[in-house]
């Protein structure tokens, strides 16, 4: 049976999230942008992805959206992050004469760095200012902060120990077991499909909920019993096995729906299997995100793509560089579907030299893309 | 009391800067607990906050996202980003004002120590602006990214006037360029440098000029690969267009979430305006849909998913 509606992943986005994703962007980009840039690109002001003629500046939407642009440059300065404001003197009219333009020297720590020697991979910025420490400085920084930081009751105990964790990302400070961790009074009910999931990971807890197999169109209720999580490529997944079932399978998360604890005497499982271990997933393409046994599939790449491909260091290269400056990988395919969508991407450029069966398949798709745009031909 | 924004961003940011630094130098995953104890706070808050750095993204720029792998496995946990996010960010006011409480009561003299540890924050007492004449965002490095994809893909040598990081004067190059690529947003043209004889990745951003001669060159089966997984190849194009794509109602309700701006169609489907960069960018994201996913307009769109799928 089909779905009747989405299951919401997440609840309006938090102002954290909108500020993650704001940096990042502004980040990205060398060169000043425009607040018709970041409204564009930044989820969290309501108007990503919308074309901007209909969404015209001085309209109620695009003015809360400045608002609470507005807002979050002056809280992110309270917080240490100043967007520089550019005057984009070339420029004509008000909504364009502004850029903004956010360094990596503005926001993060510069590195404060001990008589010993750092291999550069320890400083992946390069930018960053370098701030000598002797052994005496760190002592007394080390002496100083702890005092502050164990401080029953002075208020600014709770900084001190955030300065400490900043001071000892690149210097060696004393660690004391003084911390406990703080008790889960009041535990709320798990609200979204990654939060539950997260709980059942972390407790081994089974899950009762809805999943939608895409591969073959259908949603059906299972009970699962999930072993990890991982993040990658923008999704999550969840390894999990069907309850009773030693099978271990990957579960897209944002496909679940409906998904709950399981409660009472059956909630509890035993754990994955022993050899069990969730970075055995890690750096896996979509299609080989199965437990399907891998099925060989020999495939051959033109330039340029093929030097993408092989930089992304998926499958076997058998011939890094051929006459034409394209190259022929193989891959263990445990899912034949995604991989062939992955394929599709490049056109003409990727072509199935074994086995056949896959080789028609993907021609078979490429014909019926294809049929969807004939009739500009 | 809910916790502030500012204090969730503080944590988030350092303890991906933190769990990435462990995993850089091979230490185990961290459990639940110890991170707990580590933040003084719950469990169940650093869950949270794991939830919430990945609660954004999907747009052409995102490649932090992609650059980012979060792993659980029962209550250990990893973060690795090879993008943002690998330090923690500067002291903010409260921990300044924490740090100069602790060195001032602890030493007898702190003004060195302190002028020394001033660049520690990020903190200035009034907002800056600073005022030029700048280009518009990325378009003078569109065009030199432009200029070195044509040079590669027709195997001609590339003239471009490079000012290097450091350099008082820019020098001519010649190159031959075989790769170009875009990684954390900027972009690096990879080529055989006829200048310095060697393999030479260069900023796009600090070529003064480029031109395409018609000097060709042949292909060098030694150039070397992009090492890291967080290069991506997006070669951008001069400005953006809205693209409208259909989705089939197979797969629409599970793109409604994600696009809640998208128009529902009578038959269940989808039709989803992007804001594409990129026609390449664009092609492939349509593509991986297999015929679930179908470019509605502008034409030249259409276009090039055709071409794409031409057969020789």
């Amino acid at each position: 049976m089909a779905p009747t509606r989405p299951n919401p992943r997440f609840s309006p986005m938090s102002k954290a999230a909108r500020w993650l994703d704001l940096i990042a962007f502004l980040l990205q980009h060398r060169f000043p942008v425009t607040r018709g840039q970041i409204f564009q690109s930044v989820e969290g002001y309501g108007l990503k992805g919308r074309d901007p003629d209909d969404v015209p500046a001085g309209s109620t939407e695009h003015e809360s959206a400045r608002r609470k642009f507005e807002r979050d440059k002056v809280e992110l300065r309270a917080v240490g992050l100043e967007i520089d404001t550019i005057s984009l003197a070339d420029r004509a009219g008000d909504e364009a004469s502004d850029g903004y333009r956010l360094r990596t020297q503005g926001i993060y720590l510069p590195y404060l760095e001990l008589d010993e020697h750092v291999s550069a991979s320890e400083r992946p910025y390069a930018a960053l200012e370098r701030i000598p420490i002797s052994r005496d400085e760190l002592e007394l920084l080390d002496g100083a902060t702890r005092r502050l930081a164990e401080h029953p009751s002075v208020p600014l105990r709770v900084p001190a120990r955030s300065v400490r964790r900043k001071l000892g990302f690149d210097l060696p400070l004393t660690v004391r077991q003084i911390e406990r961790v703080l008790g889960e009074s009041g535990r709320d009910e798990p609200n979204d499909a990654l939060e539950v999931l997260q709980q059942a990971v972390a407790r081994r807890i089974r899950v009762t909920c809805r999943y939608y197999s895409i591969g073959r169109d259908v949603e059906e209720r299972r009970t699962l019993e999930p072993y990890g999580l991982f993040f990658t490529w923008g999704h999550w997944y969840c390894v999990a096995s069907d309850a009773g079932s030693p099978q271990l399978k990957v579960f897209r998360v944002d496909r679940f729906a409906e998904p709950k604890l399981v409660k009472g005497k059956d909630a509890e499982h035993d754990g994955p299997p022993p050899d069990f271990a969730i970075s055995h997933y890690r750096g896996r393409s979509a299609w080989e995100l199965s437990e399907a046994a891998p099925e060989r599939v020999v495939v051959r790449f033109g330039f340029p793509d093929a030097r993408w491909v092989v930089a992304q260091g998926v499958g076997d290269v058998r011939e890094p560089y051929t006459d034409d400056g394209g190259a022929v990988i193989v891959f263990g395919v445990r899912d034949r579907d995604s991989f062939l969508r992955w394929l599709l991407t490049f056109g003409d450029r990727a072509v199935v030299e074994e086995p056949a069966a896959v080789a028609d398949q993907l021609a078979a798709l490429r014909d019926r893309v294809a049929a969807l745009y004939a009739d500009d031909a | 009391m809910p916790e502030s924004a500012e204090s969730q961003l503080n944590r988030i940011v350092q303890l991906v800067a933190d769990l990435s630094q462990a995993a850089r130098r091979g230490e185990p995953p961290a459990t639940l607990d110890a991170l707990g104890a580590r933040y003084h706070t719950k469990r169940s808050i650093i869950l949270r906050d794991i939830r919430i750095l990945t609660e954004s993204g999907n747009h052409a720029d995102d490649t932090w996202l992609a650059s980012l792998t979060v792993e659980q496995d029962g209550d250990r946990v990893t973060v690795q980003s090879l993008g943002p996010y690998r330090r923690p960010i500067r002291l903010t006011l409260d921990e300044l004002v924490a740090l100069k409480a602790a060195v001032a009561t602890a030493i007898a003299e702190p003004a060195p120590l302190l002028a020394k540890l001033a660049a520690l924050s990020g903190v200035t007492h009034h907002g800056h602006s600073v005022i030029g004449a700048f280009p518009d965002a990325g378009s003078g490095e569109a065009g030199v990214v432009g200029d070195a994809e044509r040079a590669m893909q027709r195997r001609r040598v590339l003239r471009m006037t490079y000012l290097g990081e450091g350099a008082d004067h820019p020098s001519e190059r010649a190159v031959e360029v075989h790769d170009v690529v875009s990684a954390i947003g900027r972009h690096y043209i990879v080529g055989w440098c006829r200048l310095a004889g060697d393999w030479r990745r260069f900023r796009a951003d600090r070529v003064v000029g480029s031109e395409v001669l018609d000097e060709p060159f042949t292909w060098r089966p030694d150039a070397p690969l992009i090492e890291d997984r967080s290069d991506l190849f997006q070669p951008p194009d001069d400005g953006t267009d809205a693209v409208r794509v259909r989705f089939s109602p197979r797969i629409a309700r599970w793109l409604a979430e994600r696009y809640p701006r998208a128009e529902p169609q009578p038959d269940g489907g989808l039709v989803v305006t992007f804001t594409a960069a990129s026609v390449d960018w664009l092609v492939r994201q349509v593509l991986q849909y297999g015929e679930e996913a179908e470019v509605l307009e502008p034409a030249r769109y259409r276009n090039a998913i055709r071409s794409r799928l031409a057969r020789d």
